[in-house]
């Protein structure tokens, strides 16, 4: 549904449902006022105009009741609008609960919301890791994962299928492509990470991540770089804070389409265009000029919906909900 | 339904990958009226649908690789020496390991950079000239076991075929200098960037020769040699640097705009997407029969034909003959044998060390242009023979290429997540990335593309722990930069620091030397030679005609037939651009009368 036709559609209904409201309330309202009237209008004139008063008076609350109740109905049927709008932008796919607090500190710990603007709780980096984590990113889907598993780091020699090898295995880059050789999804190695992150900010503080300090924090996450926890038995701590470090800065720097770069708040900081060129809010400006000018423009930035709704090419377009 | 066989009518020429290179073939040989099949194993992207309207997206392009194929289906294992296990390479990280092969119609030109530039007379004779003007001695002591020959024909052999190649694939520049004769580009070069001029006019006040950086983005429409109508480049900035961005204006070449539509038009091409070559067949005399591929449906095709041109990229067609039993394989241990031998880095000595520095007076807008290197400078001063190597320790040198932004375009992943740290943390690594797209000091980091010749202890071969998905080995690269790519890396960042200081830059200084765990930096991209060139049949795997000296009815051509495998100019394309109308001479040569050409 086009969001033009949803407002239409609501408009509708909160102009009807009000119209029954109204109508039972000058029913009653007009036996009460009849009734009375009937006993008074000829003996009392006084009272006559008092009743007449309280008749009006009558009517005008009735009025007023009747617009609270429109006013009431309106509000709730935007509270079920917006509580749908929450459930659609901040529902989780995969982070169980205790995955969330621990993952939301550990992003704000790395992003930190300060003097320098949003971090990583504005920018939503949480959602944007909990969609990665449930789609091709978890479940390694464009991942090489074939035996055998062999772990890098080995000096040798060592044996692969009855060939021995004397010097072990290469020395890998850390973070690159050869280095995750885990046989497991990167799904289930997140969560052996975050179980044993947690085991070990309760061995070394006694308490959970998410309750500790910033220098605390920021300690235990060095601490996995280094690989000292001992709390960590199925994947290295520091092939973890890798993947943690990257995570978060993606979810904060890579387009909102994808969960998190929320408002945009990441390429605000570094000062980064998305997909507007100068042209797309009417600046007219020209990227060849922009080129060879040694006059920094900071552009109002745009993501990829959006600059898909602007331009409206056929195919698309549209946006909203469908 | 059961996957079946299916068997072919013999068609002329039968083309594997339809990448750069085969599109020139195919536009070649189906002008001259011979009918063509050409097999590529992805789609057909629309750059005005596809491209235009998805592409402008950093995580689906440069790391979950939306457009690319996809690792799942196949990889390759990397090592430094022999007496290592090899790793696979199971994801695309943005530290590098990326091997962005090609997917689809144009193939891995899709989302390269498009950095052009030719080699120069010296590349082609690299091993005699150097024993001429230094001695045999001084080649051994720079690099030690090299493995360099000289190309089959000469920088004046090739010129013509430049000439073809040029004016097809749209190169912009005016020329390259007094280093490249006869170099006057068919396009004009693109605007310069403000560093870009400041390169220029601080390196001829040194005394060298800059040229503004050639690239394969249009720089104004215009109509190639194939009757072709290309856009031009909108300097928007989604483009090459790390992500390689695909052209959403056909403005960056490649097969599938500028060559393969008028194959097509010819009607003398059938072009069959989604088609996976695995084998070649050969009869006794060694002599390709037929291509074997599977179809969408798994169906297993049987494709006759009386040439084949192996249009696949690097490793992929090392693997394809090595598979079919075809060539004499490499073996290290003896130093015999030619397919797989010699493979060498193009890029990469980039990494061995540079010089930083920043710029005050230059700021600027770091997302537009970016693309090739595109707006700024280069010289070939310090590259190959140009400067007397007496008295140093290395061959070659490299291209010095100053101008434009760093990263180029939108490339967040530069700023953070080349390798993970702990700096990467907190409010401190926060503020220090603030406003980086829109600099008021502009950050430089030259790096030179440091020599990388080939030696006797690299080469390609067969995996044997690990295979793709339908059970065939992968390929295994056993590849590392030797000390001449090192000591040139050392020489070379000491100009530059006079060349910075020259541009007015504060804070100049020499980066660390590489460290031993980064010696598998950002391969297999970039991989050169291991199915090579020559004069030789047993150093090389195709003649001079780009035709192989034990099955003479296989052609090829690319980077992968780089005899020197070096890299001291420009990225692969634009120097195995040549090879690709050399291939097609000599399959139109061999079509009209059979046998060795000569």
């Amino acid at each position: 549904m086009s969001t033009s036709e949803k407002d239409e559609k609501k408009t509708a209904s909160t102009k009807k449902e009000p119209d029954i409201g109204r109508r039972n309330f000058i029913k009653y309202a007009g036996v009460g006022a009849a009734g009375f009237a009937v006993a008074t209008v000829i003996e009392f004139p006084l009272l006559n105009n008092q009743v007449q008063q309280g008749n009006q008076q009558i009517t005008e609350l009735n009025t007023k009741v009747s617009q609270l109740t429109s006013q009431a109905q309106q509000s709730q049927s935007q509270i079920q609008d917006l509580s749908l709008q929450v459930n659609m932008d901040k529902g989780f796919i995969t982070l169980g609960f205790d995955e969330q607090v621990l993952v939301e500190a550990i992003a704000e710990t790395i992003i930190p919301t300060d003097a320098a603007g949003p971090g990583a709780k504005e920018a939503g980096v949480i959602y944007f890791i909990d969609r990665q984590l449930s789609g091709d990113y978890g479940k390694n889907a464009n991942m090489y994962m074939r035996s055998p598993f062999i772990m890098p780091g080995q000096s040798g020699p060592i044996t692969v299928d009855g060939i021995t090898y004397p010097q072990g295995t290469p020395p890998v880059p850390y973070h690159s492509g050869t280095q995750y050789q885990y046989s497991i999804p990167l799904r289930e190695f997140w969560r052996a990470g975050l179980k044993a992150t947690q085991a070990y900010s309760q061995s070394a503080y006694g308490a959970k991540l998410e309750t500790l300090g910033n220098d605390q924090r920021l300690q235990i996450l060095k601490d996995l770089y280094d690989n000292k926890p001992a709390t960590f038995n199925e994947i290295r701590s520091r092939d973890f804070f890798g993947e943690l470090i990257f995570m978060t800065w993606s979810g904060f720097l890579m387009d909102p389409l994808y969960g998190g770069n929320r408002g945009m708040v990441g390429w605000k900081l570094v000062g980064f265009n998305g997909t507007n060129y100068g042209q797309l809010y009417g600046e007219g400006l020209d990227t060849k000029n922009l080129m060879v000018s040694n006059k920094p423009v900071r552009l109002q930035p745009a993501s990829l919906g959006q600059w898909q709704n602007l331009v409206g090419l056929p195919g698309g377009g549209q946006g909203g909900d469908t | 339904m059961m996957s079946q066989v299916i068997q072919h009518e013999e068609t002329d020429l039968v083309i594997l990958g339809m990448g750069a290179m085969s599109g020139t073939v195919a536009v070649e040989v189906a002008k001259a009226g011979y009918k063509v099949v050409g097999l590529e194993r992805g789609p057909y992207w629309d750059f005005n649908s596809d491209y235009f309207y998805t592409k402008y997206d950093e995580w689906g392009i440069g790391y979950m690789r939306k457009f690319d194929h996809s690792l799942s289906n196949s990889t390759a294992t990397v090592r430094n020496n022999r007496f290592q296990f090899a790793m696979p390479v199971r994801r695309n990280t943005p530290v590098g390991q990326i091997i962005s092969e090609g997917f689809g119609v144009g193939g891995m030109a899709q989302h390269y950079g498009g950095l052009m530039g030719r080699f120069a007379p010296w590349v082609y004779k690299m091993r005699s000239a150097t024993i001429d003007r230094y001695g045999e001695a001084f080649l051994e002591a720079a690099v030690p076991h090299n493995d360099i020959q000289d190309w089959p024909m000469t920088y004046e052999d090739y010129l013509p075929y430049y000439k073809q190649w040029e004016a097809m694939w749209g190169i912009t520049g005016t020329n390259q200098g007094p280093f490249m004769p006869d170099s006057d580009y068919p396009l004009p070069p693109p605007p310069v960037t403000p560093v870009g001029a400041l390169f220029r006019d601080s390196a001829e006040a040194l005394g060298y020769h800059p040229f503004p950086t050639p690239t394969s983005l249009a720089s104004q429409p215009f109509t190639n040699t194939y009757g072709e109508k290309v856009n031009a480049c909108v300097y928007d900035g989604w483009c090459g640097a790390a992500c390689n961005y695909a052209c959403e204006m056909g403005a960056k070449a490649n097969s599938a705009y500028r060559t393969v539509p008028a194959a097509l038009r010819t009607g003398n091409l059938d072009l069959r997407l989604n088609c996976t070559v695995f084998r070649l067949d050969t009869d006794e005399s060694k002599k390709v029969t037929a291509a074997r591929y599977l179809d969408a449906q798994g169906n297993i095709h049987v494709q006759p034909g009386k040439v084949f041109f192996n249009g696949l990229w690097g490793f992929n067609l090392i693997r394809l003959m090595l598979l079919s039993g075809i060539g004499n394989p490499y073996n290290p241990a003896s130093i015999e044998g030619s397919l797989g031998r010699g493979p060498a880095m193009g890029a990469g000595g980039a990494a061995v060390r540079g010089v930083t520095g920043t710029l005050d007076n230059v700021g600027g807008n770091s997302y537009p242009a970016g693309n090739a290197l595109g707006g700024g400078y280069a010289m070939l001063d310090l590259a190959d023979d140009n400067f007397d190597h007496t008295g140093l320790d290395f061959i070659g040198g490299a291209y010095v290429i100053v101008g434009s932004y760093l990263g180029g375009g939108p490339n967040n992943f530069g700023l953070y997540a080349r390798a993970p740290s702990p700096n990467m943390m907190g409010s401190a690594f926060k503020s220090s990335i603030k406003d980086t797209f829109l600099p008021q000091k502009l950050p430089l980091n030259i790096r030179p593309n440091g020599m990388w010749p080939p030696t006797t202890d690299w080469f390609i071969d067969l995996d044997p722990h690990y295979v793709d998905k339908y059970g065939d080995p992968e390929p295994r690269l056993t590849l590392d930069w030797g000390m001449n790519t090192v000591k040139a890396a050392n020489y070379l960042a000491q100009k530059y620091v006079e060349i910075l200081q020259r541009m007015g830059a504060s804070n100049v200084k020499l980066t660390d030397p590489v460290l031993t765990e980064d010696h598998m930096f950002a391969w297999p991209a970039h991989i050169r030679g291991g199915a090579r060139i020559g004069s030789d049949p047993k150093t090389s795997v195709f003649n001079k005609w780009q035709q192989c000296w034990t099955s003479e009815n296989l052609f090829a051509a690319g980077e992968v037939t780089d005899p020197v495998g070096d890299n001291t100019t420009t990225g692969g394309t634009h120097p195995a651009g040549p090879g690709s109308y050399v291939a097609a001479e000599g399959i139109k040569k061999y079509l009209t009368s059979p046998g060795s050409l000569t």
